[in-house]
């Protein structure tokens, strides 16, 4: 009896033992070997890049709607206020696309519709003058006139760093004509200034409400949505405005909440208790075949990039950078961090972004080569640090850690969070050698600054050449079109040879929605318009 | 119930001296645990008449708290078994009436005080209260009434009545231990097993108690089973004796029989070792040898190991009752040969 | 009794303090400030330094410290640096629903738990005993995000009798009570059954028993009532541990309670809020544990004894 008991005992400690080391083998990357193995045979790549979003067909009519739309919001919204520091994120256009409107409505294919005004001229780029329409009321019942715009002008070169300011402090001064008629005059002239303003985070806001009503004032504006109810950090519940100018939504309540398990957030999804949410690329294959849902997919504009730290002594040296570019195989990011869902991008210029020098060859795939450059350096065999901070940087880290260490290099990567990456990599004060990270693009071409010209915090590789610099001056003001591309085109070949960043992929995103939805107008930038969704019931 | 018949009842107007109030019968109790079994009590028998009482005494571990735990069919199952034997209470078959039936009789015909009062009392209930519950299940009356009736018993064990609603912790040893007295007594049993009541006090305290144990006694007329292992406390409070060795009873007779005619080895070995306040000079004579282990008894006699006497015979087999008079009864096989006597105790 | 009690919520003012220190330090030693979860790919360091002075960055952290706790001295818990909102409005809109979650496991798990540490102590050595470890070694052991998680999918999704987020409803609360009292109930069981155990030893059950004091009423009033004190000990701990929320059974189940707003003030690294929200965490432990000591001493008189220092009665002989 007393040795059966012994035998049990150790029966169970070594399948106890056992257990445990089953879980460690999964902590590593999926894939560390030389031989790329072929992406997951359920999973179907897009061998051509999926089409641009177009403009969704009209709704039909004589169908029934359903009255009340749940989404979920991709991250949390703490506050509604543009002129808050603390809106600024990811979500923050998807707000502000349902409650508020601008003067001007950019669309998906970058051109410019009229919103709030009805036209605009300009013959030097510098002094703009807008008519605005006159039918146009505030969620509070007050009317839209040229003093809010004045007053959103105002607001925003009070409140200091936020993006808005920065905006609108290009404006020197304004002259209200009439209620409905305004003169802005910029300090320099900007080719690219209707773009800013056209920019859902910086819509137009009501005077009154502000100064009336410091708690909700903020959430006022013109859109075809009101806010009703917003709990920071959960949802925000919005009612149809009845009186908007445009085109009326079909669904009378929405609801944008966020659900931080995606577990949960799934099973919500197929419960029909959301409409729409957002599918993550390891799910995808999960959804693409089942009739209930549908799914929408578009190629972000965004890339994610790998971005040298041009102070550090090593990695100053073009050798090693080069080095690292002719062993990196970004396809494989693509097929192991997105299952195959992304486009390899030859190039860091955004994925959709104008003036796109399709010229540029990209660095070839070559192991040898890479290894005869990395003996030109003076590099020893020392670990150079990785930082990154979203899940799927890091994946694409581990990628890269292991591409890397096939011709010598030893990466060790440092897993942080946002606000750590983000205090690590400050311009100027990078401790970081090595930063990836996803790069923001907008359509405009001159997103390229913000990874370019120095002294601007998306600057992730420290990257200053006067030059190119120059250049980019330039260009803001260059009237004429055809010589602005060319411009661009020249940054865009001295940034690929200096190669302060590796591109990697764009990423493509997937949004899915219950049969019978449509209505969500795509931007590549992310900036999605929800407020004309729906969903036909019958 | 009236007040007044409560007090009645208090003073004694029950059992007529000279009944017998306690009849236990070949008792043998035995703990079975996993290894061994300890054969505490091996074939007790004795009775015990209204009014009176008997000392039980013997070392740590004769059996003795077995025996009285089995008297109130108390023996903790498991791991203690009774094998066989009867016990008669006032007429009551303990070993055989149901918990329901047992917890009547207990506390209302047959009580019992415990060696340790600082931890025989519970925390949390006051003092008062301890004794009403005793009260009321034996007696139909109202809280208010048992409660007065606790205040009486209090003042009868000679603490203030005022101090009713105190917690145990609040008293000293001696005055817990009175209280425990009260609980036993509250609702007049016919007999009180007292197992080692003062042990654990102090001795001016021990002398205080046992002269108020003694007091009431008289005035209840209840039968006490003393149990201890202090000679003199069985000179003071008993009237008859039995001496138990390795569960059994080893002499069993009268105080005079017992103390002043001494019959077993044991016995004498017991007066022995006391030491003598009239002779300080002499050295002690403690007896030879360690109690007898409960899970190995010997064949024969148990004492026969350690005895100065012992034949053969005695350690051939088990020696039986013998009675040497009315009273007096000496299990020794030695007195097989009737010119045997031990030299008795100085 | 009063001054005890009196001189229990006197001590909450250097616990605050500690806390708040505490607190604070650690925010500020980690890495990166709310600067950082507000900066977007566009702004320079220009506007990332006026965002610094807008915030109080550029200013040493005793600075800060001093501030927030002058105004915390009064009365004042701030606001939100990331909403601008009131902090003690923010955490008092979510709390009540933290408080139904948690109130409701407690019920759940007292509920389960206590019976079933009779049970378990009552057949102690038994087979049913060793199925009740097992049971409680299970409840122990399992993460209660996993076993939220678990019910998330068999009863929202493989069979859809709940909902999979927050409605509102009564129907949403199921889940997350289950898991969370699942838990809860594990510790509480295990508690009683070896408070019961201990009691069961004691002596004075002998002498209960011995004046005749039926089995059940040896139970009731005797055991039970020398066991309530680590019970209840048990209980208010867990009942303080749960009323600061859980964070992780909020994120599972998308409860808007308060366990998240820390993890979320943490992360924003906003730390009048993480700082206001432990401080008032912290009270309600201490509030709590002071109840359950009171508590104490209305079951237990010998408790009740030292804290009445001033009556304390001489022993008599």
């Amino acid at each position: 009896m007393k040795k059966a008991k012994i035998a049990l005992c150790i029966i169970f400690c070594v399948v106890l033992v056992m257990s445990a080391l089953v879980g460690c083998g999964k902590a590593e990357p999926e894939d560390t070997t030389q031989t790329a193995t072929p992406p997951p045979a359920s999973s179907t790549p897009t061998a051509s890049p999926p089409p641009a979003p177009t403009q969704p067909p009209p709704p039909p009519e004589d169908v029934k709607y359903k009255e009340d739309i749940v989404v979920t919001l991709g991250d949390k919204v703490a506050v509604i206020d543009i002129f808050n520091p603390a809106f600024q994120s990811s979500q923050a256009a998807l707000v502000t696309n349902m409650i508020y409107d601008n003067l001007v409505y950019c669309t998906m294919d970058t051109t410019y519709e009229p919103e709030l005004a009805t036209s605009w001229e300009t013959d030097d780029y510098k002094t703009f003058t807008f008519k605005l329409r006159d039918d146009v009321k505030f969620h509070n019942g007050e009317p839209f006139t040229a003093d809010d715009v004045a007053f959103t002008i105002d607001k925003a070169r009070e409140s200091v760093g936020t993006m808005i300011n920065d905006k609108f402090s290009q404006i020197e001064k304004y002259e209200i004509v009439n209620d409905y008629e305004i003169i802005l005059t910029l300090k320099q002239a900007n080719v690219d200034f209707i773009y800013d303003i056209s920019y859902p985070t910086y819509p137009i806001v009501n005077r009154e409400a502000y100064e009336n009503d410091p708690d909700k004032g903020a959430w006022v504006g013109t859109g075809p949505w009101i806010v009703t109810d917003f709990s920071s950090n959960d949802y925000i519940k919005f009612v149809r405005n009845d009186n908007y100018f445009k085109e009326l939504p079909k669904a009378k309540t929405f609801t944008m909440k966020y659900v931080a398990e995606e577990t949960a957030r799934m099973i919500m999804f197929e419960n029909d208790e959301l409409d729409f949410t957002g599918v993550s690329s390891d799910k995808v294959d999960i959804y693409r075949n089942d009739d209930r849902f549908i799914l929408n997919s578009y190629v972000m504009n965004n890339t994610n990039f790998v971005a040298f730290n041009m102070n550090d002594p090593l990695l100053s040296d073009i050798n090693f950078r080069l080095a690292c570019a002719h062993a990196f195989n970004n396809q494989e990011c693509v097929d192991i961090t997105l299952n195959g869902y992304g486009v390899a991008a030859p190039t860091y210029w955004g994925y959709r972004t104008q003036y796109k020098n399709t010229d540029l060859q990209p660095y070839t795939y070559d192991l040898e080569l890479a290894k005869e450059y990395l003996a030109k350096t003076s590099y020893n065999g020392e670990p150079i640090e990785v930082i990154c901070a979203m899940p799927h940087t890091i994946k694409n880290a581990q990628v890269f850690q292991s591409q890397m260490a096939l011709i010598g290099i030893n990466i060790e990567i440092f897993e942080t969070d946002g606000a750590t990456l983000s205090a690590n990599t400050m311009w100027g004060n990078t401790d970081a050698q090595i930063v990836v990270n996803s790069g923001a693009w907008s359509g405009l071409a001159n997103s390229i600054r913000n990874y370019v010209y120095p002294n601007n915090n998306a600057n992730k590789a420290n990257y200053s050449n006067p030059e190119v610099s120059a250049l980019l001056d330039q260009a803001s003001v260059e009237t004429d079109e055809a010589k602005r591309e060319q411009l661009y085109k020249q940054v865009q070949a001295i940034v690929h040879e200096e190669l302060p960043y590796l591109p990697i992929f764009n990423m493509e995103l997937f949004i899915g929605g219950q049969a019978g939805t449509g209505g969500i107008l795509f931007f590549a930038n992310n900036n999605h318009d929800y407020s004309l969704a729906y969903r036909i019931i019958d | 119930m009236s007040n007044e018949s409560l007090t009645k009842s208090m003073t004694g107007g029950a059992a007529e001296t000279g009944e017998n109030v306690l009849e236990v019968k070949n008792l043998v109790v035995h703990y079975v645990l996993k290894k061994e079994t300890v054969e505490a009590v091996n074939d007790v028998s004795f009775t015990l008449k209204s009014g009176r009482s008997l000392g039980l005494v013997g070392e740590t571990g004769a059996g003795k708290t077995t025996t009285a735990l089995a008297i109130m069919n108390l023996v903790p199952n498991p791991p203690g078994v009774i094998k066989s034997g009867t016990v008669n209470v006032c007429g009551h078959e303990m070993l055989k009436l149901k918990p329901i039936e047992l917890a009547k009789i207990r506390g209302a015909d047959i009580s019992m005080i415990f060696q340790d009062p600082m931890t025989s009392l519970n925390p949390v209930m006051t003092v008062g209260n301890q004794i009403a519950e005793s009260v009321k299940l034996h007696e139909d009356c109202s809280h208010s009434q048992a409660f007065d009736r606790a205040v009486e018993m209090l003042e009868l064990v000679g603490i203030p009545g005022a101090r009713a609603s105190e917690y145990p912790h609040e008293f000293s040893g001696g005055m817990q231990q009175r209280v425990v007295i009260a609980i036993a007594l509250a609702c007049n049993p016919r007999v009180l097993i007292a197992d080692e009541p003062t042990t654990a006090l102090d001795v001016t305290i021990q002398a205080q108690v046992l002269g108020m144990m003694s007091e009431l006694k008289t005035k209840m007329n209840t039968a006490l089973l003393m149990i201890t292992h202090d000679l003199g406390v069985v000179a003071k409070m008993c009237d008859e004796v039995a001496v138990m060795y390795a569960g059994r009873i080893v002499e069993k007779g009268t105080l005079e029989d017992v103390f002043n005619n001494t019959m077993h080895p044991y016995t004498e070995g017991l007066f022995n070792s006391l030491p003598k306040i009239d002779n300080r000079d002499t050295e002690l004579k403690p007896i030879p040898g360690l109690m007898a282990d409960p899970t190995k008894l010997p064949v024969g006699c148990s004492f026969a190991p350690r005895c100065s006497y012992a034949t053969d015979a005695c350690r051939a087999r088990r020696p039986e009752d013998r009675y040497v008079s009315d009273t007096h009864m000496v299990v020794c096989t030695a007195y097989e040969d009737p010119a045997f006597h031990i030299e008795g105790w100085q | 009794m009063i001054r005890y009690t009196i001189n229990r919520i006197l001590w909450l003012i250097p616990i605050l303090i500690c806390v708040s220190f505490i607190i604070f330090g650690l925010l500020e030693l980690a890495p990166g400030s709310i600067i950082d979860t507000m900066i977007t790919e566009e702004m320079t360091t220009e506007d990332i330094e006026i965002l610094k002075e807008k915030y109080g960055m550029d200013k040493p952290m005793i600075y800060r410290y001093g501030l927030y706790m002058w105004n915390l001295l009064h009365g004042d818990l701030g606001t939100s640096q990331v909403t601008g909102l009131p902090i003690f409005e923010m955490y008092m809109s979510r709390w009540p629903n933290t408080l139904m979650l948690s109130l409701s496991s407690l019920v759940v798990g007292v509920l389960i738990a206590i019976p079933l540490g009779i049970f378990a102590a009552k057949y102690a050595g038994t087979i049913w005993d060793n199925l009740t470890t097992g049971f409680t070694m299970l409840g122990l052991s399992m993460p209660a995000f996993w076993l939220g998680l678990l019910l998330l999918i068999w009863f929202a999704y493989r069979i859809r009798i709940f909902p999979a987020g927050y409605d509102g409803t009564w129907k949403c609360f199921v889940m997350p009570v289950i898991a969370n009292g699942f838990s809860m109930s594990a510790t509480i069981t295990r508690q009683t059954r070896s408070a019961i155990l201990e009691v069961n030893r004691k002596d004075y059950l002998r002498t209960a028993r011995a004046k005749g004091v039926p089995e059940r009423q040896v139970t009731r009033k005797h055991v039970l009532a020398n066991a309530w004190i680590p019970i209840i000990t048990q209980i208010g701990l867990m009942t303080a541990m749960t009323l600061a929320g859980s964070a992780v059974i909020e994120a599972v189940y998308s409860w808007p309670g308060v366990g998240y707003m820390l993890v979320d003030a943490i992360s924003r690294r906003d730390v009048t809020m993480a700082c206001g929200t432990v401080i008032l965490t912290a009270t309600l432990y201490v509030l709590i544990l002071l109840v359950v000591d009171i508590i104490y001493a209305v079951v237990d008189p010998r408790i009740r004894a030292q804290y009445t220092s001033g009556k304390r009665k001489r022993r008599t002989a």
